[in-house]
């Protein structure tokens, strides 16, 4: 039997290739689950900068092409339960590693309200979401494959959020 | 070709065997070791044969049997060699300062307990040569030796294999076959351990039979078919039932031409040598000189549910009955040349045989039918044994888990060492307390006094397991504790807390070691370890008190 977490993977999955698709900058390529992929012999991985780094599992881990035909990773954590500091500061390390084009921590529920104070303050939530020079983490609730605008964090990137996704 | 000396040579061992082309320039090369200490051979203190232990015995008993001697104390009559030790101090005092005699590099070597891990910055040049002599492989979860190597010198063949035996390259006194010798009995083997990686071991074989003559005694596959052939870690749910380290096997005195600069390999190795020369063996016992035998009806093996898993190479995503049938998927090409030669080449490739017969589709059909039926004779078995497993037996496996320390009985512990850790480091009094049921904001009401120092109060929704806070001058101490290994996961967590409270010191600690993943990424990007230019400390909580990590 499939689990609700199988199910929301999939679900996620959709939306980022769907996504991509639709993006001038970038073309997916796949999707590696929950694997450790500096551990995995693949061509166009390999061609990933610093790909020996990804020494860690992060639930989806997207391979995508852009138009310099030169091939990169998004993050994806997903949790079907509210995010919390915790996960965000496990992301935030992974990203500090290996700097990925995207990151994303989606939730079937969003964040959780014990760090509504937290996120809602910009240079608190600068601390916590960016990495690399003003490239954000985004943590959002999606819901039937859509995005729930409302629910991006941090908010002042929600503009950024929607113009290249 | 790229000038090759015999410190090249040899660096370009090591990659093979645990090594990583960076960016930058970059070569890394671990030096794991998953134990501190490891034991050396127990010989008869009174005729210097091998001893064992019998089952159910206290002491060893002497294999001679002309002694028989059965009260042998293994602490003893064994050496011990620390591992750890050694291996930093090799890898620092004798491996690197050897690459720098022929390789212009800056070097930096971190180690933990469990491993030791060397970073290289090498000219423009050779990172060039090496990323283009391996490509497509930047790591050594994929990489075989290069076809280049063959054409090195004999010096710098020899090099290139000691790279490969320092970085897995294992002696290992419990690695012994029952054989007798003409004055001792047990053979002792050592091998190239590789994990994952199934082009390595046929390549190793390969290479080593080609250029060097040497026998292999055996190549022991990590494939489901063959270490888990009757299911049982399967049906137990232990995930190394699809994909445990592969072992390529040989004798020492075959092999004295090489050297581990490892010196605790070297000494264990030279150990296990001096035993095989004094038994004195006849046989060469090398897999291939006694042919591929032709496989019989009782020798195959279970059908395995995760002999086709995604994790195995494409290559070995399937059915075998025996290792060579292994090496033959995997490139070997001294049986390539067996099944090139046979009448049939599918039924070679199945069963061995290699003449001609009448009905050779037939008895593969005959193999493959054997393995489905012993399968279903295997799962037969264990459902019947999980059917009669009672609820109290089930009880007795949660009480034993029970019986582990709980995170939180580390909690009272680092109160008092983190009470001290601030007395000796500021020289002030402080408060110091166990947070981990309620968030800091919750807790202030305890000693306001002490947390109006956090100018964020209402926002710290946070749980640190301690915080501490000093008296005079109001610095801030977290401490996020752990029972478990620490990863990067781990790291996050305290990062995140770290990065909205900004505590004057934070420590990472916990009761196990760190990752070998942890420590290499760290030393990759120490960014990882800051916040606010301050960083993170890592510690291992030993008794009630807390060693940190030198990195």
């Amino acid at each position: 039997m499939t689990s609700q977490k199988d199910l929301f993977q999939n679900e996620i999955n959709e939306w980022i290739k769907n996504s991509l698709n639709n993006s001038s900058k970038y073309k997916y390529v796949k999707t590696f689950y929950g694997e450790n992929i500096s551990k995995i012999n693949d061509v166009q991985l390999n061609t990933v900068e610093s790909k020996n780094y990804f020494d860690f599992q992060c639930d989806l881990s997207v391979l995508v092409e852009d138009r310099s035909s030169n091939f990169h990773i998004i993050l994806i954590n997903r949790y079907t339960n509210a995010v919390g500091l915790t996960n965000i500061g496990e992301m935030l390390t992974y990203c500090r590693l290996v700097k990925p084009i995207f990151a994303f921590i989606i939730s079937l529920v969003g964040h959780s309200s014990d760090i509504n104070k937290i996120v809602s303050n910009e240079n608190n939530a600068k601390n916590i979401f960016e990495y690399d020079d003003h490239n954000q983490i985004f943590l959002l609730r999606l819901e039937n494959s859509n995005p729930i605008l409302d629910s991006i964090l941090p908010v002042y990137a929600r503009n950024r959020f929607q113009q290249i996704f | 070709m790229f000038q090759i000396n015999p410190q090249i040579a040899y660096l370009l061992g090591l990659i093979t065997g645990k090594g990583y082309i960076e960016n930058n320039n970059i070569i890394s090369i671990e030096f794991p070791c998953n134990n501190q200490f490891i034991e050396g051979i127990a010989s008869c203190p009174k005729c210097n044969w091998l001893a064992t232990k019998p089952k159910n015995a206290n002491n060893l008993k002497c294999k001679n049997p002309n002694c028989l001697k059965d009260d042998i104390d293994a602490s003893k009559v064994k050496k011990t060699y620390d591992q750890s030790k050694s291996f930093y101090s090799s890898v620092k005092s004798i491996i690197l300062p050897f690459l720098e005699t022929g390789i212009n590099l800056k070097g930096d070597v971190i180690s933990s307990k469990t491993c030791t891990f060397l970073t290289l910055t090498i000219e423009d040049d050779l990172y060039k040569f090496i990323k283009n002599i391996f490509n497509p492989a930047i790591n050594f979860f994929s990489m075989k030796i290069p076809d280049e190597v063959s054409s090195f010198t004999k010096e710098c063949k020899i090099e290139y294999i000691n790279g490969l035996l320092d970085t897995i390259g294992y002696a290992n006194a419990g690695g012994w076959i029952p054989r007798d010798g003409k004055n001792n009995h047990g053979r002792m083997r050592v091998y190239f351990q590789v994990v994952k990686n199934y082009e390595l071991p046929v390549s190793i074989d390969n290479f080593l039979r080609s250029e060097f003559n040497l026998p292999i005694q055996t190549i022991d596959w990590g494939h489901p078919n063959i270490r888990d052939a009757k299911l049982e870690d399967f049906f137990k749910g232990k995930s190394s039932s699809f994909g445990r380290e592969h072992q390529v096997k040989f004798f020492p005195e075959y092999y004295e031409i090489f050297k581990f600069r490892i010196e605790s390999k070297q000494k264990l190795f030279e150990e296990l040598l001096q035993h095989n020369k004094n038994a004195q063996f006849k046989e060469r016992e090398d897999w291939l000189d006694s042919g591929i035998k032709e496989l019989k009806i009782n020798q195959v093996k279970s059908f395995h549910p995760n002999e086709d898993n995604l994790s195995l190479d494409k290559r070995v995503r399937k059915h075998f009955d025996a290792f060579w049938q292994i090496n033959l998927a995997m490139g070997c090409k001294f049986i390539q040349s067996i099944k090139n030669n046979s009448s049939i080449p599918d039924l070679f490739e199945k069963t061995g045989i290699q003449d001609y017969r009448e009905n050779s589709n037939n008895i593969i059909e005959e193999f493959n039918n054997k393995s489905q039926i012993l399968f279903n004779d295997i799962q037969n078995k264990y459902q019947s044994k999980l059917q009669s497993k009672t609820k109290t037996t089930l009880r007795n496996n949660f009480k034993l888990l029970d019986d582990y320390p709980k995170e939180k009985d580390t909690y009272p512990v680092l109160v008092e060492w983190l009470k001290k850790f601030i007395k000796d480091d500021i020289q002030e009094d402080s408060g110091v307390y166990d947070t981990s049921l309620q968030t800091i904001s919750n807790f202030s009401s305890n000693d306001e006094s002490l947390f109006s120092r956090f100018n964020n109060l209402d926002q710290l929704s946070i749980k640190p397991d301690v915080v501490g806070i000093s008296k005079e001058n109001f610095k801030t101490f977290f401490i996020e504790s752990k029972i478990t290994i620490l990863g990067l996961k781990e790291l996050g967590q305290l990062i995140g807390y770290c990065m909205v409270a900004n505590p004057d010191k934070a420590f990472l600690i916990s009761t196990k070691t760190i990752s070998d993943s942890l420590l290499k990424s760290i030393q990759r990007n120490r960014n990882i370890l800051q916040y606010f230019n301050k960083e993170v400390r890592i510690g291992t909580l030993k008794k009630d008190q807390v060693e940190f990590l030198n990195i």
